[in-house]
């Protein structure tokens, strides 16, 4: 072979080499990406499967909660509040904790008003509730009396702070139930993230009245799980009228905004109706 | 440094760190005392009785202008806070233009009898408030030295009041023999003033005016006599002085000893409002002599004496709150004396009331409550105050701590182990302790101080309009208010509950 034809061969080999070198190198970089892309897929793997063994979890959790995990959440993660408890021994269930009645009552004075506008405005509305919500603070000793059908607002002696992954409801106790006592007027959830003390809806529906004297337990909370934490704590979501109240609230429907729409509307219907009307006096 | 040496212009103008801590003090309890007359006036109980709409209305705009008058100190505090040199002048103009709003404050104070004149009775709450005072003062409830609880009055002031109805009976009538019928003879009447019926934190100074009921009860005043001496050589008019000086005096240190540095600071907060009397005749020792002497008690003897000491006391109190109040209450009787110097220079009054009480030199007091025992409360918690303040400041009431001896870590443990009801009931931890009045009232004055004046101070910089941080600032007082009635009256219903508990078993 002549020396031409050798270096040609040499050179071409050359080039050869340096091709297979960049496909080999090519093909590095695909298994690097391979084994990159194998590493992170792995990983997500695992996240999504933590995570539904998380989920499964709390599926599995979605109970009630019971007395080792309320005493848990109270005593040591402290993330419940129920401050004060006076008394563990008496109060804790084995799916709830009791509640006691505070010191404050409110009660409608029936002589005062017919009735409260609900369209009319929230200054009128406050100023026609002061007239008709009479307040009483009880002494330890001195009884409330609840008379048949009657209704009245108080609220819980503990102060009760609720975490977002809990959501709590409150009922009645049973010997009370059996003496005709109502404690809700059907609004027993109490949503995660509220705090302050929860308000009592009393009615008697027996035919006897019901003496009720603040420190007795008249009420219990039952706890349950999230499925998952909420981001929309009742203190972080619009409208929440009774955050962190320390007394029994009277009703702040009138701070719900579909009233203003409705007034909105019978202010239009009448406009309407007068410019009606007034058209038809024109042309009588 | 005493008030005598303080007293020359040119210190005052030196101490420009007293000065601003003066006006701060000043200006935000000024500002707290509008607030608290402001929802007085507007409370749902006024507002409900239309009849007194005029006289609301009149109240109404007088307090806003009094509130707009405060705009100008506020804008000048701030500006202190910054970048503004401090100039003398206009530093006086500016608590001038404040002191004007209190005297103004202070009159319509005393006038709200035009709203209250119904004779209505204290609210629940103040009662509870008297009556856990009462309760956690006597450590055996058998051996109260009062035997029922004192009413109280809503009045302009702080005061105590006793009525001998036998006595003003038989003046009239010639009632002997209605002695009998009479179960105490004597009744006791508190009297609170009208706008700080709902502040919590005033509610403290009654401790005085309880320890007037004492002070007689025990004869505490014939035994500071018995020991004090060269008594008899005194004049009738100095001797008459002394005995009023004594029992005042007195009773400073017993509601200090029921109430800890909650009284002390109750009191600066009045004092910072009050002028220093203006004759030489007075029935009570200075403001600054009380507050000076009262100290001068809880440095060198409330860590034995107290009734209840929170662990953090030192830290949180001694070193800083009761300095700042001095030091400002201090400041304010230096500028006021120095005025007084320049109307009349003749005057040695102000130089003999910088003086040291004999009372308090001689350790008199000291000696006389201990030979009386002074009685104690019957709990005594030793609650963290810094974490009530934390879990206060978030507008949480507190009334109980956990109970001594509770160990999270060993809890948890004997609760996973727990299998049977016996388990549980065995691991439950022992019932939180009830807080006392001063731990809730101390844990209070930080939250005002530290946390409320400083959401004041924000408020005060951030709002455009001067209206917008008034009502804020008055959310913020009535929630403290609020807070700091509920956890009392918390703790005051827990401690009944433990203690009838144990009567029945």
């Amino acid at each position: 072979m002549e020396l031409s034809q050798l270096e040609q061969m040499v050179r071409k080999l050359d080039e050869e080499r340096k091709c297979d070198k960049a496909v080999i190198m090519a093909l590095q970089e695909r298994i690097e990406q391979q084994v990159n892309a194998i590493e992170s897929q792995s990983a997500e793997i695992e996240r999504l499967q933590r995570d539904i063994a998380e989920l499964q979890d709390k599926g599995n959790n979605a109970a009630c909660l019971g007395e080792k995990s309320i005493l848990e959440r109270l005593l040591i993660t402290r993330d419940l509040v129920i401050h004060p408890v006076i008394d563990f021994e008496k109060q804790l269930g084995p799916a709830s904790i009791d509640v006691r009645l505070g010191t404050l009552f409110l009660s409608e004075r029936t002589t005062s008003l017919t009735q409260i506008d609900s369209l009319a405005s929230s200054d009128q509305i406050e100023r026609e509730m002061l007239k008709t919500v009479e307040k009483y603070v009880i002494d330890p000793t001195d009884a409330y009396v609840l008379h048949p059908n009657d209704f009245a607002l108080a609220c819980t002696f503990e102060y009760v702070k609720i975490p977002l992954d809990l959501v709590a409801e409150l009922g009645g106790r049973s010997s009370w139930a059996r003496k005709g006592l109502l404690i809700h007027a059907t609004a027993s959830g109490i949503a995660p993230g509220f705090e302050g003390l929860i308000t009592f809806e009393l009615s008697n529906i027996s035919t006897l009245p019901i003496e009720l004297y603040p420190m007795l337990r008249i009420g219990q909370l039952t706890f349950y799980n999230l499925d998952r934490e909420t981001a929309l704590g009742y203190g972080s979501k619009k409208l929440s009228k009774y955050q962190g109240d320390l007394e029994p609230a009277w009703t702040r429907l009138h701070k719900d905004p579909e009233w203003w729409i409705i007034k909105k509307q019978r202010e239009l219907d009448q406009l309407g109706a007068s410019r009606r009307s007034s058209r038809r006096t024109i042309a009588l | 440094m005493t008030n005598k040496q303080k007293c020359s212009q040119t210190d005052i103008v030196h101490n420009v760190k007293q000065a601003k801590l003066f006006l701060l003090f000043y200006l935000f309890e000024t500002w707290e005392k509008l607030l608290q007359i402001t929802a007085f006036v507007d409370s749902p109980e006024h507002r409900r009785k239309s009849r007194k709409q005029a006289i609301i209305k009149n109240y109404e705009s007088a307090l806003q202008s009094l509130a707009r008058a405060l705009e100008s100190p506020a804008d000048y505090y701030l500006a202190l806070q910054g970048e503004k040199p401090f100039v003398y002048e206009e530093y006086v103009v500016n608590v001038i233009s404040i002191r004007r709003v209190v005297h103004a404050l202070l009159r319509i104070h005393r006038q709200l009898d035009l709203l209250a004149g119904e004779g209505k009775a204290e609210s629940q709450i103040t009662y509870d408030f008297v009556r856990k005072l009462t309760a956690d003062t006597t450590r055996n409830p058998d051996n109260s030295w009062l035997p029922y609880v004192p009413s109280i009055a809503l009045t302009g002031e702080y005061n105590f009041i006793e009525y001998d109805l036998l006595k003003i009976l038989s003046n009239e009538l010639e009632l002997s023999g209605l002695a009998p019928l009479l179960p105490y003879g004597r009744d006791i009447v508190l009297a609170l003033p009208k706008a700080e019926a709902e502040n919590p934190l005033m509610w403290a100074i009654l401790a005085h005016e309880v320890a007037h009921t004492m002070i007689a009860k025990y004869n505490i005043l014939n035994e500071i006599v018995k020991r004090t001496d060269r008594y008899d050589e005194m004049s009738s008019q100095v001797r008459e002085e002394y005995d009023l000086w004594a029992e005042e005096i007195c009773a400073d240190f017993i509601a200090l000893r029921i109430l800890g540095p909650s009284y002390y600071f109750s009191f600066a907060s009045m004092a910072i409002l009050l002028d220093p009397p203006q004759s030489d005749k007075t029935t009570h020792p200075s403001a600054v002599q009380r507050l000076g002497m009262m100290e001068s008690i809880i440095k060198k003897h409330y860590p034995e004496w107290a009734i209840d000491r929170p662990l953090d006391y030192d830290s949180f109190s001694e070193e800083s709150l009761i300095p700042m109040f001095l030091d400002s209450v201090d400041y304010k009787w230096a500028l006021w004396t120095s005025e007084e110097r320049l109307k009349n220079p003749q005057s040695n009054y102000f130089d003999g009331l910088a003086m040291d009480h004999p009372i308090v030199d001689k350790g008199l007091i000291f000696d006389v409550l201990d030979f009386v025992h002074v009685p104690t409360t019957y709990t005594v918690d030793q609650a963290p105050l810094s974490e009530i303040f934390a879990i206060l400041s978030t507008g949480q009431p507190v009334s109980s701590w956990e109970s001594p001896g509770f160990d999270k870590e060993s809890f948890s443990e004997a609760l996973s182990k727990a299998s049977t009801a016996d388990d549980i009931y065995r691991n439950l931890p022992s019932p939180e302790v009830p807080l006392t009045l001063s731990t809730i009232l101390s844990s209070g004055w930080m939250l005002k101080v530290y946390h409320d004046y400083t959401e004041l101070l924000e408020l005060m910089k951030q709002m455009d309009s001067f209206s917008q941080t008034r009502e804020s600032y008055a959310q913020i007082i009535h929630r403290r208010n609020r807070v700091l009635q509920t956890s009392l009256n918390r703790a005051f219903m827990m401690q009944m509950y433990w203690m009838w508990k144990e009567e029945v078993i």
